[in-house]
């Protein structure tokens, strides 16, 4: 079958399983219509995160619902069937009030604002819940609120206040109303947290009115005022714009000034975005517990998606890129622009580190997620960034402390503005540059005062602190690498210096890693290492000089290098012999010899792969398979989706070999010849 | 105003004039033109569906998708400013909207490796054939593989627009498809005449 062929059946497929209702669009899109001529940025259907802590809820359909049951007084007045005895005010930013009686039916449901008359719509203004049960009516109230998408956020609050002159009932009433309201979000799918406090009927009642909200929020909102002490004369004016969510998490703050609200947060990131008047969609998390407190706006566009973070009491945008519309064709951001988005993020929430230069810097490209992602350990603290790979957003983080483990690099940031809303993990140790030295020194078998050209380098590699460790002693150059959390040597190199052709010297002592003398006695349980056999350099280095048929006495330029790949413990022997040059790969725990190369021998000028011996011009697919496994660190009993194929290209026979191991993707091509990896691809299976 | 009328919605004809008169629809949409966008909608909604489908994998998840885009495409339309990349602009938004949905569906948990289903047991013009390659495109594609080729049999896009609007090389995009095309034809071999 041709490609015109494939591509034909795929079209016809695509275009007979692909949606056909035109009807729909247009029924959906009026819907969005009218939406939009209300409210500007509003969206409702879609809610998602990016981030661990980003939880993201749309401006303006903030969600918070008050629902205050008022009763006591107008008993009297209206004689028992119409008495109110209770006022229950349900308020979601949506804020509506019900008036009860005392045989728990609604008297009258008044919409205290804007949202609740829309919401009321299609409850004859809320006479329709008249003469019903609470329960029932407030059953109707949730499911509105749900479909209307008020609650389906996890960060949705609805809070629920009873006033009544007796006490008992308002608190029986207020328990009732939250489990029926928690088993209605339970039916309907809804995901807000449900907060409720019952009061007796105050004065707050005229001053709810006036700022259209119900007397329940009304009620929070003083409690606010004189808990944190405000002072600002319009404190309640300004504090009833603010939805249900941001008021507890201000209550939950303390803190004695007034945020400037999600909407305000969304117009300075849109300003700075440069993106007013383009019609842009936005999403408003207010995390006003956060450190240091902030909304966090994310702005849509066509072109994709950029954060911000917004200071909620200054307005200033924290983070966040500039003038979105103006870069038109996507650049790329280059790596060191990158790492600037992730320092300027860090430096906002711990100025304290903006003298600090960041160490260890680890980037990666995630072009599938579009992201950058960036490891590096400043002031004592490892971070970690995703950052957005056109906006420079910052689209996740984290922040770990690195405990000095009593020998000590490590200055902290002050406790106050430590991790943002995860307590760090529990913290690795670090062994200190002295240890370091110390078991570097010791595995060499020399002592301090015999160095030269001493160099230590505290590093991060694949999230490992490691201690780079160089020196000379006489003619001979060591290069350690020390791990930084136990000590133990992950590699070493010996080269003799000056003295071209010079052999180097042999071993002075037995090298068995890792040199346990060395770790300091507060070293923690190692986490990090694999608990595999270790058959020692020495051993790896025989392995290799018996594969190739040479001793150890005719060898020059040697070079062990003790590494993981991939989890395997490996050691990679390089050597001369004459003129060819040899470069073996031993697996650490087996001595097996994993992979090798001759390099100049004059009959000899190719790759070798151990599995094929003599190398004949297939190694077949089963040793294909068997190096994509070895590199890729997996055994075949994991392996699901399991694809070998067979090619000949270019007079060469490679395998396409791939496989899924958890939730990883691998892709090989192997050479048919030698068994080598050509090439590797690992990718998260999305 | 007839420029439309004798171009079949799919097949070979000229990818230039396409871009024409998909740029000419999305505009006329924008003004309200309604057939404009029922012209639009039979032209690009395998290609929004395909790049739905490769992304997240279920066919449900997959057609909420593609309405949603057209629903973005036809309240939007107005400010569109013709740039000669018309599809390039839909299939942005059913990308962003995918990637929404996608990490929504992360967040919730909802995301297991092998879940997909690449078509409804009740779509009734889907045949056995469209099943079956469809499936294969599903079953023995990479994620990478699968868009690549989803999108150029549906959308005539070039593999250099491909590639743009995946963010990915060149270089991959056309390996990639055709080593995709290879294993389809070797999957497909001697099921299929």
């Amino acid at each position: 079958m041709n490609e015109n062929r494939i591509n034909e059946m795929l079209d016809s497929a695509l275009s007979h399983a692909a949606p056909d209702d035109l009807e729909n669009v247009f029924l959906r899109a009026e819907k969005e219509k009218e939406k939009g001529s209300e409210i500007e940025v509003t969206e409702t259907k879609t809610k998602k995160k990016f981030g661990k802590w980003q939880i993201w809820q749309r401006v303006l359909v903030a969600a918070c619902l008050v629902l205050v049951v008022i009763g006591g007084v107008g008993g009297i007045l209206l004689g028992q069937a119409n008495a109110v005895v209770s006022v229950v005010s349900l308020d979601v930013n949506p804020g509506i009030e019900l008036s009860i009686n005392r045989g728990e039916k609604v008297i009258s449901c008044r919409a205290v604002n804007a949202d609740a008359e829309k919401l009321l719509s299609d409850m004859g203004g809320g006479r329709d819940l008249e003469g019903v049960k609470l329960d029932v009516a407030v059953n109707a109230l949730v499911g509105a609120l749900v479909r209307a998408g008020y609650l389906n956020d996890i960060s949705s609050a609805i809070l629920v206040s009873v006033e009544d002159d007796d006490e008992t009932r308002a608190a029986r009433i207020q328990q009732e109303l939250v489990d029926y309201i928690d088993g209605a979000l339970k039916g309907e799918s809804g995901q807000a947290s449900v907060f409720s406090h019952s009061t007796t009927r105050s004065e707050v009642e005229a001053i709810a009115r006036d700022n259209n909200i119900s007397t329940g929020k009304a009620t929070l909102i003083n409690e606010i005022i004189k808990n944190n002490g405000i002072t600002d004369e319009d404190a309640f004016e300004k504090l009833s714009l603010l939805t249900v969510k941001e008021l507890v998490e201000l209550k939950r703050t303390g803190d004695s000034r007034i945020p400037i609200g999600s909407e305000l947060a969304a117009s300075a990131a849109i300003e700075y975005a440069g993106a007013a008047g383009k019609g842009v969609l936005t999403d408003v998390d207010p995390e006003l517990d956060d450190v240091p407190p902030c909304y966090e706006v994310e702005i849509i566009t066509d072109n994709g998606k950029y954060e911000y973070t917004v200071d909620a009491y200054t307005g200033e945008v924290l983070t966040g890129a500039r003038d979105i519309f103006a870069s038109a064709p996507k650049e790329k951001l280059t790596e060191d622009e990158a790492l600037a988005a992730a320092k300027a993020h860090m430096t906002a929430r711990f100025p304290e580190l903006s003298g600090s230069t960041p160490e260890g810097v680890v980037i990666r490209t995630d072009d599938k997620d579009g992201e950058y992602e960036i490891e590096f350990v400043c002031g004592g603290y490892k971070f970690e960034y995703d950052i957005d790979i056109y906006t420079a957003s910052v689209l996740d983080w984290d922040v770990e402390k690195i405990n000095a483990g009593g020998n000590g690099s490590a200055q902290s940031p002050s406790e106050t503005t430590a991790s943002p809303s995860s307590p760090a993990p529990a913290p690795s140790a670090d062994i200190g540059e002295e240890a370091a030295k110390a078991a570097a020194f010791s595995h060499a078998g020399v002592k301090e005062a015999d160095v030269t050209l001493l160099r230590v380098v505290r590093d991060y590699d694949d999230g490992r602190l490691e201690y780079d460790v160089e020196f000379r002693v006489g003619n001979i150059e060591y290069e350690y690498e020390i791990d930084g959390e136990t000590g133990a040597v992950i590699s070493y190199d010996r080269e003799t210096v000056g003295q071209a052709g010079t052999t180097t010297p042999p071993a002075t002592k037995p090298e068995t890693e890792p040199p346990t003398t060395t770790k300091p006695e507060t070293q923690p349980p190692t986490t990090t290492k694999p608990t595999v056999s270790d058959i020692g350099s020495e051993s790896a280095k025989a392995a290799a000089f018996a594969h190739a048929g040479v001793g150890e006495n005719e060898v020059s330029n040697l070079k062990v290098e003790r590494d993981y790949d991939d989890g395997i413990l490996e050691y990679e022997v390089e050597f001369r012999v004459g003129n060819a040059k040899y470069e073996y790969k031993i697996n650490g725990s087996t001595g097996a010899v994993i992979s090798y190369e001759v390099e100049g021998d004059h009959d000899d000028d190719h790759d070798h792969n151990s599995a094929g011996g003599n190398a004949s011009a297939d190694i077949g697919a089963e040793k294909a398979k068997a190096a994509a496994f070895s590199h890729a660190g997996v055994s075949e009993a994991d392996v699901r989706a399991l694809k070998v194929e067979r090619e000949e290209e270019h007079g060469r026979i490679e395998y396409e070999i791939e496989f899924r191991v958890g939730a990883y993707e691998y892709e090989y091509t192997i050479d048919g010849a030698t068994g080598k990896v050509l090439s590797h691809e690992k990718d998260h299976d999305d | 105003m007839l420029i439309i009328s004798g171009l079949t919605v799919s097949g070979a004809h000229d990818p230039e004039e396409d871009k024409q008169t998909l740029d000419d629809l999305i505009v006329r949409t924008g003004k309200g033109d309604r057939e404009a966008f029922a012209e639009l909608y039979g032209r690009t909604r395998a290609a929004v569906y395909a790049m739905a489908l490769s992304y997240l994998k279920n066919a449900e998840d997959a057609e909420d998708t593609a309405q949603d885009t057209f629903v973005k495409v036809l309240t939007s339309s107005g400010t569109y400013v013709p740039k000669g990349t018309p599809m390039a602009w839909i299939l942005t938004i059913t990308r962003n909207l995918s990637l929404m949905r996608m990490r929504r569906r992360m967040r919730e948990g909802e995301l297991s490796p092998e879940e997909w289903d690449a078509i409804p047991e009740d779509a009734p013009r889907v045949t056995s054939e469209d099943r079956l390659i469809l499936g294969e495109a599903m079953r023995s594609l990479t994620d990478e593989e699968r868009r690549i080729v989803l999108l150029h049999a549906s959308s005539g896009l070039k593999h250099r627009e491909t590639a743009k609007l995946l963010e990915l090389p060149l270089s991959t995009v056309l390996s990639k498809y055709n080593r995709a095309i290879k294993k389809l034809q070797s999957v497909l071999k001697g099921e299929l005449v």
